[in-house]
């Protein structure tokens, strides 16, 4: 592979990671994690504070 | 005569009788003045110094009764005509515990708000049919088709975790007399019967005895038969 | 089509691979900047949904609930102190007000699909609403009540007869909770007597 095309490789895909990637993963994440806590609390009872 | 018919005419005839005293009768609402034959758009250059008149038509009350109540003794427009100018500034004979004296041109500062009495004490009753005085506040209490607050401390089951007076029996009645199982919807409004009280010095001065007073004034007169 | 497989190929090629020119002090930094930025983001958001604005934005919320609200001393008082929507619905710890985020999927696709979407519908369900949000009340003993009044700060000598009756009694001893007695302190309460009884005092 040439070292130009390289370099813009990995350039666009660091941007890549961090602007798109990285950021919808973590939001998956998270939401996911809400779910899983959320349907655990539909069958163990809501919080009991 | 037959009852029906008597009835109705008697009270008509009382109703026509008890307005022909009060003239003129109490002023309307706003909207009044304005079918009436002296609108006041000419209030502000005829009436110097006066912030009610130069309202115009938000001077509502005032004007109606200052004479555009378009019936019998219509005194024309307060703004133009001088006699009337000259009859509303004096102060008002009338005793108006609301307003006070000051004359009709005048905006009288009305009393501060005051806090209901918040002090769970019972009061004196005046008779002994009076609905009782509500010792306690009650803003924002729901009473309606959906929840009735008052009974959520006051109603027979509950008495006995909120120490509150239960409603007495008399509450469970219907008109014909017969003993209903819940509240009878006759009484389920509270508040149509039972006041607050606000620490305030009343309004009118009153003079009413209570029966046992009167009971107590008789035994002292000496029997003079 | 062949072509697209082949980009996906070489880039996935290059993100396996070491990096050859940028250095590691770059990716961290970079990546943790950019993690920064990400998640302030993220949580600005969450707090914008998290407004008495953002709630009421639905016509659902605003002409039902909200109205109810206005009127109430959670809103308008002496001192100014408000409760808005999140403080006594969404719950404050992280964990658990994630999952009430998830659970609002609901209340879109209420939003969506007209659930209360008039005065009508609103009043038929409201029973259920109300029930929903007071047994989770029940459960948590009041926690987003006692998120502003704490109970071991209550001062009785302020407070009148009957609040320090009810208060230093069931309130004390865990028999009741806020709710109990306080419910309809924010929304008009619907008849909550149970199915099967008759209705009133």
């Amino acid at each position: 592979m040439e070292d130009e095309q390289r370099k813009t490789e990995e350039t666009r895909s660091f941007l890549f990671l961090t602007v798109v990637m990285a950021p919808m993963l973590a939001v998956l994440f998270v939401a996911g994690y809400g779910f899983i806590v959320w349907f655990y609390q539909l069958l163990a009872g809501p919080p009991t504070g | 005569m037959d009852r029906r018919i008597l009835a109705p005419l008697l009270l008509a005839a009382l109703l026509s009788a008890c307005s022909k005293r009060d003239e003129p009768p109490p002023a309307p609402p706003a909207p009044a003045p304005q079918a009436a034959p002296a609108p006041a758009p000419s209030g502000p250059e005829a009436t110097p110094g006066n912030v009610m008149l130069s309202e115009g038509k938000e001077s509502g009350a005032l004007a109606g009764a200052a004479g555009t109540t378009g019936g019998p003794t219509n005194f024309g427009d307060p703004s133009t005509d001088s006699e009337a100018l000259a009859l509303a500034d004096r102060p008002s004979g009338l005793v108006d515990a609301l307003r006070g004296t000051p004359s009709l041109m005048q905006e009288p500062r009305p009393p501060e708000l005051a806090n209901t009495e918040n002090k769970d004490v019972r009061r004196t009753r005046s008779y002994a049919m009076q609905p009782p005085t509500i010792p306690h506040k009650t803003d924002n209490y729901q009473v309606d088709k959906y929840a009735n607050k008052c009974l959520t401390c006051h109603s027979r089951s509950r008495t006995e975790e909120s120490q509150a007076p239960p409603v007495s029996i008399t509450h469970y009645t219907d008109r014909s007399g017969n003993f209903l199982a819940q509240i009878s919807p006759r009484r389920y409004f509270c508040e149509q019967c039972h006041v607050v009280q606000l620490e305030v010095k009343p309004l009118v001065a009153n003079t009413f005895q209570d029966v046992d007073t009167l009971l107590k004034q008789q035994q002292a007169k000496p029997r003079e038969q | 089509m062949h072509s697209l497989i082949d980009l996906l190929k070489r880039y996935w090629r290059t993100i396996r691979r070491p990096s050859a020119y940028y250095s590691l002090g770059f990716l961290t930094v970079g990546g943790f900047i950019a993690g920064i930025i990400f998640w302030g983001g993220f949580n600005t958001i969450l707090e914008a949904t998290n407004t008495e604005v953002f709630c009421t934005s639905c016509h659902e919320m605003y002409d039902n609930v909200y109205q109810d609200l206005r009127q109430t001393i959670h809103f308008n008082n002496r001192s100014g102190v408000r409760a808005k929507c999140p403080d006594c619905h969404v719950p404050h710890n992280w964990t658990f007000k994630i999952a009430r985020k998830m659970q609002a999927s609901k209340e879109v696709w209420g939003k969506i699909f007209g659930s209360i979407s008039t005065r009508e519908k609103f009043l038929a369900k409201r029973k259920e609403l109300a029930t929903r949000e007071l047994a989770r009340l029940r459960a948590n003993d009041s926690r987003e009540c006692r998120n502003c009044h704490d109970f071991g700060y209550m001062d009785f000598t302020r407070q009148s007869k009957r609040a320090v009756n009810a208060h230093s009694t069931s309130l004390e001893r865990g028999e009741k909770t806020c709710v109990d007695c306080h419910m309809g302190i924010a929304h008009r309460l619907p008849d909550l007597t149970p199915e099967g009884q008759p209705a009133g005092g």
